[in-house]
């Protein structure tokens, strides 16, 4: 057993596959220790039938784990050996980097259609691309905000009939 | 714009108006206008002066100010027109703040929905050059005629992107390095001196 702040993993027996973090398991990996299976999410087939629906539906996205881009960075740099044979590194590693672009490509059409300070739902982004995003998104939500809120402001008070006219502000 | 630290809030307060002054005023039309053959500005005058200050007289009901031209009508067409081509870097630099704050003293009713419009057409062309790697050139031009709040948001997006790229690469983020001056040499130089100085008084 080895007893971690987050909870214990193991016990760790020859042979027997056990759920450690990522880098638990790259730690063990470099010292010859271990032998990391792939996460399922990786597999060629299922990584195919993800991109094809991804092409194939524009208007939402296709659940993917959040770290998907991190993860794999990690694997195929740390540890290329567990995918088999050089090919199949490449294609899996293909197939990741065509979901990537895919996925990205969808991003910016969603957000070219934006135009005005709505609610965006961008439902399954994966971190590293919400992050990508993020600042550029958030500056022009604001900027619209503004836009908008500052014309209300003054409707609104005219509306109830305040004497609030700017002049005795 | 609505921070009161915020050292863009303050620089697009400078921008020039055209007010109109309904009294007179002593001693001030040469800094106002620095061209001016008199001192003073008569009651009914027109002259330009920076909005911070023409929101302030107006609040007192001393002048009353205008749109600068860029929100007139002329320029409105030219900007629902082709909102893209359009340099505000040279015209507006603060195009949305000035409007903005213009916009809550005027009350303007079609103002606010023709920023944001112009905002919205040309947000568009941020979103696709902003979030991916254009060349060098196009980026210039795209820049020379951002207002300074676009390139506040093209900025951060190129920002981000570009991180993006760099952990990919696996390089570690430039970490800008500040050495201080060091200053304790002279300074320890000259009390040595002094303590010598001393030292030999002492001999004496």
């Amino acid at each position: 057993m080895m007893p971690c702040i987050e909870k214990a993993y193991g016990p760790f027996r020859a042979n027997i596959p056990v759920e450690v973090p990522l880098c638990l398991a790259l730690a063990l990996y470099r010292r010859g220790k271990c032998r990391i299976q792939a996460p399922d999410w990786m597999d060629r087939e299922r990584l195919k039938t993800m991109l094809e629906e991804e092409r194939t539906v524009p208007q939402y996205f296709q659940p993917v784990p959040q770290f998907y881009v991190e993860v794999a960075r990690m694997l195929f740099t740390e540890a290329r050996a567990i995918f088999g044979s050089n090919a199949d590194v490449n294609e899996v590693q293909d197939l990741i980097e065509e979901l990537k672009k895919v996925r990205n490509s969808k991003i910016l059409d969603g957000l070219r259609k934006v135009s005005g300070a709505i609610t965006v739902k961008l439902n399954n982004l994966s971190a590293s691309e919400s992050n990508k995003i993020r600042l550029l998104f958030e500056h022009s939500l604001n900027v619209w905000h503004q836009l908008s809120k500052n014309d209300k402001q003054w409707q609104e008070a005219n509306m109830t009939g305040s004497l609030d006219t700017p002049a005795s502000m | 714009m609505t921070d009161y630290w915020s050292m863009d809030a303050a620089l697009a307060e400078e921008t020039l108006v055209p007010t109109k002054f309904k009294y007179g005023a002593l001693g001030v039309a040469s800094v106002l206008e620095p061209g001016s053959v008199r001192n003073d500005v008569e009651a009914g005058a027109k002259v330009e002066m920076p909005l911070w200050l023409a929101t302030q007289l107006t609040r007192r009901g001393m002048t009353t100010f205008s749109l600068p031209e860029i929100y007139h009508e002329r320029y409105r067409r030219k900007l629902n027109a082709g909102a893209e081509c359009i340099n505000l870097k040279g015209r507006a630099p603060y195009f949305y703040d000035v409007g903005n704050k213009c916009n809550e003293f005027l009350q303007d009713l079609t103002l606010s929905a023709f920023l944001s419009r112009t905002y919205a057409t040309r947000y568009r062309e941020l979103v696709s050059k902003g979030l991916s790697t254009v060349s060098g050139e196009a980026m210039l031009e795209l820049q020379s005629k951002l207002s300074l709040e676009e390139l506040a948001v093209f900025e951060a997006g190129r920002d981000s992107v570009s991180r993006a790229e760099m952990w990919s690469r696996g390089a570690r983020p430039r970490r800008a390095a500040v050495y201080l001056p060091i200053r304790k040499r002279a300074s320890a130089g000259r009390e040595e001196e002094q303590q010598r100085e001393a030292r030999q008084r002492t001999n004496k």
